[in-house]
């Protein structure tokens, strides 16, 4: 009896795993990072430049209106692959450069999230704030649309 | 004139609140930033060479900013053992992507360690500063401070170089009692003449810190209650100073260096006088990783023992020769530790110095 048990549990377990591999597999072969706006952002194309441009402090304009970039540090995996991908830094180093931002120019540092929830009503606040999340993150939340891709795990 | 301005800082605190709550609530955006730093310094000097053994030092620089549109407003405040001054208090107004002028009270473009660094300690890599690019009340013999208008400006070039200019045309410090002293907004009884200030930097990439560039400035420096420069009847200093520098990163390099040409046109009561010197430092950096970073500084001043400009700046720096070691921990702090041997215009003498800084939030 006590082997039968065993024995269907190993088969159980075996199953599972046949049955979750695939699908962690194909989580993990299209986990992405993708820049988003607000669903009624005037807002359609960026390009990377652009797009360092905003998070390092630079004047970025679409029909005269400052674009802001927002922070998102609910995931610490998923800001270091965006500082390094799009920024181009370290987190260290990036912190540091936005510290000499605000002391040289004038020019506050970005508004950083470490929730999805105030992130979201942060970058719906307003049609020129972009962020960027995991891909799924964007597909679950209303009211947000993604602008492009930016980082996509090989 | 420091007891003068320490009256001011419950009025400038109050002045600071009473903006921020209808600032913060306008749509525009701010930011505040807190450097602290402190430390010991120990000299290693007789009793009879004029100069304490040991000194502590303890220093709140508060920064305040506000973006709205086109409209952008900066304030500094710094207050330590030695001083409580507002150092920049700057009204902007953005003409272009790129270009934005200032009026007010700035720091003058043509010193690039001041550009970069400000009062913001933690920032800088070495607990000291070059002697060229000194503060006016820390024994710094250049203008470091105007009041009047700065423009800035960039411009792309081929690729994602691009040039940076920045011109300011403004106050010029005075020659006082123990330092130079610059135009103190807080103060009505603080005066001096004109100053004009130019930085060009040449960047290959824009967006990056990588840079190299040429410094030109000119300031009439009046005297202002100097005894040794009174006794010389010495009436101002037209002072014109030119310079090269690069700030420069490879991998976990860093390499800062600065050469200056200073002429100074003595005006006396009787006869007119031209009085040179040279200045240069080169502060090599290494990145170790995990936090470390080893640095060290060479820097040597010409003509020191003729020049009767310097002469009016006995207990300033001149020459230097640094090594140091700075761990990052946490999150925006550090420690420093310096060992120097340096020399003043009398004197030469070995110095320790150990600083932890921070930035917050």
């Amino acid at each position: 009896m006590e082997r039968c048990i065993s024995v269907n549990t190993i088969r159980v377990l075996l199953l599972c795993c046949i049955g979750i591999m695939p699908c962690a597999e194909a989580f993990a072969a299209q986990r992405e990072v993708v820049l988003v706006v607000a669903a009624n952002s005037p807002l359609h194309e960026m390009d990377s430049l652009e797009i360092r441009k905003i998070y390092l402090g630079f004047t970025v304009k679409r029909n005269g209106k400052n674009i802001r970039g927002l922070l998102n540090t609910s995931n610490s995996t998923l800001n270091d692959i965006f500082l390094q991908s799009v920024v181009a830094m370290t987190d260290k180093s990036y912190r540091r450069r936005l510290l000499s931002m605000t002391l040289r120019q004038g020019i506050p540092r970005p508004a950083t999230y470490d929730d999805l929830i105030r992130l979201q009503d942060a970058l719906l606040a307003n049609p020129y704030n972009v962020t960027y999340m995991w891909k799924e993150s964007a597909d679950r939340m209303t009211d947000v649309r993604i602008l492009r891709v930016l980082w996509r795990k090989n | 004139m420091m007891t003068y301005s320490r009256r001011w800082i419950p009025y400038a605190a109050a002045l600071l609140a009473f903006f921020h709550a209808p600032l913060a609530n306008s749509g525009g955006e701010h930011d505040f930033l807190l450097f602290l730093s402190g430390g010991p310094t120990y000299h290693m000097v007789t009793p009879y060479e004029g100069l304490e053994e040991g000194d502590i030092d303890a220093n709140a620089d508060v920064l305040y900013t506000y973006l709205n549109g086109r409209f952008r407003l900066l304030g500094e405040y710094n207050q330590s053992i030695h001083e409580s001054e507002l150092e920049r208090l700057q009204l902007g107004w953005q003409g272009g992507d790129e270009t934005i002028g200032w009026i007010g009270r700035f720091h003058v473009p043509s010193n690039y360690w001041n550009t970069v660094y400000h009062h913001g300690q933690y920032l800088q890599t070495s607990i000291t500063r070059p002697f060229i690019n000194e503060f006016e009340d820390a024994g710094g013999v250049l203008p470091t401070h105007s009041t009047g208008f700065m423009l800035e400006t960039a411009y792309g070039l081929a690729g994602t170089a691009g040039l940076q200019a920045a011109l300011s045309v403004g106050t010029a410090p005075v020659i006082g009692r123990d330092s130079l002293e610059p135009f103190d907004l807080l103060n009505p009884d603080s005066s001096g003449r004109a100053a004009v200030d130019m930085r060009l930097a040449y960047l290959p990439d824009s967006l990056g810190e990588n840079q190299a560039g040429l410094l030109v400035s000119g300031a009439s420096l009046a005297v202002d209650g100097n005894k040794l420069a009174e006794q010389q009847g010495l009436q101002r200093v037209d002072q014109l100073t030119l310079a090269a520098y690069t700030d420069w990163r490879w991998q976990d390099w860093r390499l800062l260096a600065n050469l200056t040409a200073v002429v100074n046109r003595m005006k006396r009561q009787d006869q007119d006088q031209t009085d040179s010197f040279f200045s240069g430092y080169v502060q090599p950096e290494y990145d170790f990783g995990r936090g470390w970073t080893l640095f060290g500084r060479l820097e040597a001043t010409s003509n020191t023992n003729s020049s009767d400009y310097l002469e009016l700046f006995p207990d300033s720096l001149t020459d230097r020769q640094m090594l140091g070691l700075r761990f990052d921990f946490y999150r925006n702090q550090a420690i420093t530790i310096e060992i120097s041997h340096g020399a003043t215009i009398a004197d030469d003498f070995g110095q320790a110095l150990l600083q932890w800084s921070a930035v917050f939030p």
